[in-house]
């Protein structure tokens, strides 16, 4: 892992990588698996309901011509998991040990990055709601800071929320304790 | 007043050889792929700038681009027998 890209300071180091949870990916891509079977599942029903719909003049090859557009079909439904999967996976939390960066993969086309220093950290909570969140640990987590900007950071369908809220909690009180041991020096 | 009946033609009357040929399929192919590889593109290069060199993202690129360049040549071979 390199982590160029983040310009971390010499001596900070990622505690913790945030993601949603595997099952928010895994839903799309059974949504997907179930669409590379559709083109058949609607041959059947209409060859079952309206066999009359089937009964058409094509030129040429007809099962070649079928190929080429299941390839064609599939290649879409590749792509769309590739994109799906691109968004799941650079959809990320960074946690440091000085601050959280929050890099957020909205869309392919649409990226962004903020940052944010532990010390501006005013609460963190985490909502896990519903029978299969409970039972596969996922949940929403809420960073809220104490600037006049107010800006909080939110991610949804965290896997293991609680452990996050921990680590987030344990660098925050770190650098609470060092700010009592002596504050930084101001230049 | 009695109006005649309305006459739909059957499917099987249906001809689509003027929209179904080689040329048109090929060209088909031709458009599908420039907005593939447009797409790829922008994939690859989120997956190298932010990917941070990490062993899935390395493991994702192979499989996508293996699976991409089987299924074109697939479809090109269905055209070719078509």
């Amino acid at each position: 892992m390199s982590y160029d890209i983040l310009n971390l300071d010499p001596d900070e180091q990622v505690i913790i990588e945030v993601r949603k949870h595997w099952i928010v990916f895994a839903s799309s891509a059974v949504a997907l698996l179930f669409s590379a079977f559709l083109p058949f599942i609607i041959f059947t029903l209409f060859k079952m309901f309206v066999p009359g719909m089937l009964e058409i003049n094509l030129p040429g090859n007809v099962p070649a011509l079928f190929l080429f557009f299941y390839c064609i079909w599939l290649l879409a439904l590749w792509l769309s998991f590739f994109v799906n999967w691109t968004k799941y996976y650079l959809d990320v939390w960074y946690v440091t040990g000085k601050r959280i960066i929050a890099v957020e993969q909205r869309n392919i086309f649409d990226r962004g990055i903020s940052n944010l220093r532990f010390d501006k950290i005013q609460d963190v909570t985490i909502d896990v709601r519903g029978f299969l969140p409970t039972l596969l640990n996922f949940g929403d987590i809420k960073v809220q800071t104490a600037g006049e900007d107010n800006v909080d950071f939110y991610m949804t369908s965290v896997g293991n929320p609680e452990k996050v809220r921990r680590v987030i909690f344990s660098q925050h009180n770190e650098i609470g304790d060092k700010w009592i041991k002596g504050p930084p020096r101001a230049f | 007043m009695d109006l005649p009946p309305i006459e739909v033609p059957g499917f099987h009357n249906v001809s689509l050889s003027l929209f179904i040929n080689t040329p048109v399929l090929l060209l088909i192919l031709l458009v599908f792929f420039i907005f593939y590889i447009i797409v790829s593109s922008v994939l690859i290069y989120h997956w190298s700038a932010y990917g941070m060199k990490n062993h899935g993202i390395l493991v994702g690129k192979t499989l996508f681009i293996l699976v991409s360049i089987f299924l074109f040549c697939v479809s090109f071979l269905a055209i070719s027998y078509f």
